[in-house]
């Protein structure tokens, strides 16, 4: 079987861990199903989106003291029913309380798999399986047809901050002494940043900075995508590239390899030298993606594949207007856009009157002014947010993030407009609408 | 199907007119991104001249952009007069290119497909 990523949203986690939560009758816990929408992305990795939740109804127990929920044939039935409709994979859900990754029971290794082969023979062409919510975790197994279950590769909670099973990070190795200094980050923080994927669109001005940051920060596995070549209008912005870069006209993703493993030899560097738009499955791979493009329909495309594959998006930009004989307004901004929660257009960044404008322009961003030190404190902002994300260093739990800055002030202040937002989740990107789509 | 007897004006609903579509193109089928829906037509087949003669296209009905509606196509299409063809862009997991030219509203899912082919061939 391939290398099996799962998503999952907090939003849907918290959802289900609600209804797990909810006594019955006569059992002493409760089960449920998670429909996945899967896609194979390069290297043999499958991706499985779990979008949407069945509860078992109350009907469908069968009182048994020696298991904590036996549901009966009508529960089973019903979920391979949806395989069979849908298309989907399937994946039986249930909780253990605690914290952190949970551990499956042996009563869970016995008989849950017999489960995961019920949905096999309903539609053999998915994977399912099963997963197991901790009060902050999550772990899974999958089933291949008459096989043992096998544990997932890879689990991710989307939330703020995101939460992976522990075996994905737990075997990596880095050396201590280097990152002695970033030790406030978390016991296993290092673990995760060195093993992450972080997708970087764009190398101009911000993506450089964001690039350079996460490399020191010890990050070892990159998609890079920029199709630009190294020109000597780019050496007021562009750290680490030189000269000699610019006479050579080299392309700019081979000036980030150099940095990166002069850093670290031995990081997992994916360089794509077109648009994203041509490769887009080795974006859908990125547990993470910064975005630093020039126009807003860019954002808008990266943020609809973000949304759908369960990536969060960081956006930075900048920009400076001139009024009459005013000075220049230098400002800018970073954003996460997070599953499940709301999204640039909810939050009013991205709207129908900005886009139809760049439209009118046939999609020309033009060529924006760029000045380094601010590239640089957007860049930086974007990299905080994403190590924060990664590891839960600071300890915020708000997902939804819109920093304006205002270069002529040099401050970086949470927009006003999150004062006036309705938090519920985003009505432009339901979860039954991620993976891939569904034309009927 | 609601008839306005003054004005003599039949509205058909969006159901109807993915009827009346799929009449003519029966593979073609729906789907909702960010609140917005798509209409998928594989092997759309082009007016004669062009290259490729059919090709998976995607309809956009509704304003998007400044556009009242915007057919987009798989690849950019030659053996047409010169247009103004965007850069990919991203509908339902898929690029698409498309070329500015603006349509009027009113029309019905048939008459903007039948109405962005004409122009392919328009300068």
């Amino acid at each position: 079987m391939n290398k099996v990523t799962i998503r999952i949203s907090e939003e849907l986690c918290t959802r289900i861990r609600k209804d797990l939560s909810r006594p019955h009758a006569h059992a002493y816990e409760r089960v449920g199903f998670l429909i996945g929408r899967s896609k194979t992305l390069p290297e043999n990795e499958e991706l499985i989106c779990l979008t949407e939740y069945h509860p078992v109804e109350d009907d469908n127990y069968i009182k048994d003291d020696s298991v904590g929920a036996r549901i009966n044939s009508n529960a089973i039935r019903e979920a391979m029913q949806i395989v069979m409709t849908e298309k989907c994979c399937m994946f039986h859900v249930h909780m253990h309380f605690g914290h952190g990754t949970p551990e499956f029971s042996e009563t869970d290794l016995t008989e849950l798999p017999g489960v995961a082969q019920a949905m096999i023979n309903a539609n053999p062409n998915r994977t399912h399986g099963i997963l197991l919510l901790s009060e902050n975790g999550a772990d899974a197994l999958v089933k291949e047809n008459n096989m043992p279950a096998k544990a997932v590769d890879k689990v991710v909670i989307l939330g703020y901050p995101m939460t992976f099973n522990h075996s994905f990070y737990k075997d990596t190795h880095f050396s201590s002494t280097r990152y002695d200094r970033q030790s406030f980050l978390g016991e296993w923080a290092q673990h995760k940043l060195s093993s992450v994927k972080i997708g970087v669109v764009g190398l101009g001005g911000g993506g450089s900075h964001i690039v350079q940051q996460l490399s020191h920060l010890g990050v070892l596995n990159f998609v890079i995508f920029d199709d630009d070549f190294v020109a000597e209008s780019n050496l007021n912005r562009l750290v680490f590239a030189n000269l000699n870069d610019a006479e050579t006209q080299i392309q700019k993703n081979l000036v980030f390899k150099r940095l990166i493993k002069g850093l670290h030899p031995e990081a997992n560097i994916t360089l794509v030298n077109s648009k994203w738009q041509e490769e887009p499955e080795l974006l859908h791979s990125c547990d993470v993606i910064l975005g630093a493009v020039d126009s807003f329909s860019g954002r808008r495309d990266l943020e609809l594949d973000s949304r759908r594959y369960l990536i969060p998006y960081i956006d930075i930009g900048m920009d400076v207007k001139i009024v009459d004989d005013n000075a220049p307004r230098l400002f800018g901004q970073v954003i996460l856009s997070a599953p499940g929660n709301p999204c640039m257009k909810c939050i009013g960044f991205l709207n129908d009157e900005i886009l139809t404008q760049e439209a009118n322009r046939y999609g020309d961003a033009g060529n924006k002014p760029q000045v380094v030190w601010s590239n640089g404190v957007l860049a930086s902002n974007a990299v905080g947010l994403c190590v924060d994300l990664i590891t839960g260093w600071s300890g915020n739990i708000d997902p939804c993030i819109y920093q304006e800055y205002d270069g002529n002030n040099m401050s970086m202040t949470k927009t006003y407009r999150l004062d006036y937002l309705n938090r519920d989740a985003c009505d432009h990107f339901p979860s039954n609408q991620c993976g891939p789509p569904i034309w009927k | 199907m609601v008839v306005h007897h003054k004005l003599k004006v039949v509205m058909m609903t969006i159901d109807e007119q993915f009827e009346e579509l799929k009449q003519f193109y029966p593979h073609a089928k729906r789907a909702t991104e960010s609140g917005i829906e798509f209409i998928l037509i594989p092997e759309l087949i082009l007016p004669s001249g062009c290259l490729p003669e059919k090709i998976d296209a995607v309809l956009c009905p509704t304003m998007r952009d400044g556009y009242d509606s915007r057919l987009f196509y798989a690849e950019q299409i030659t053996g047409i007069p010169t247009k103004n063809w965007n850069g990919k862009l991203r509908i339902c997991d898929r690029s698409w290119v498309s070329y500015s030219w603006k349509s009027s509203s009113g029309m019905t899912l048939l008459q903007m497909v039948m109405y962005h082919l004409h122009t392919l061939k328009c300068t």
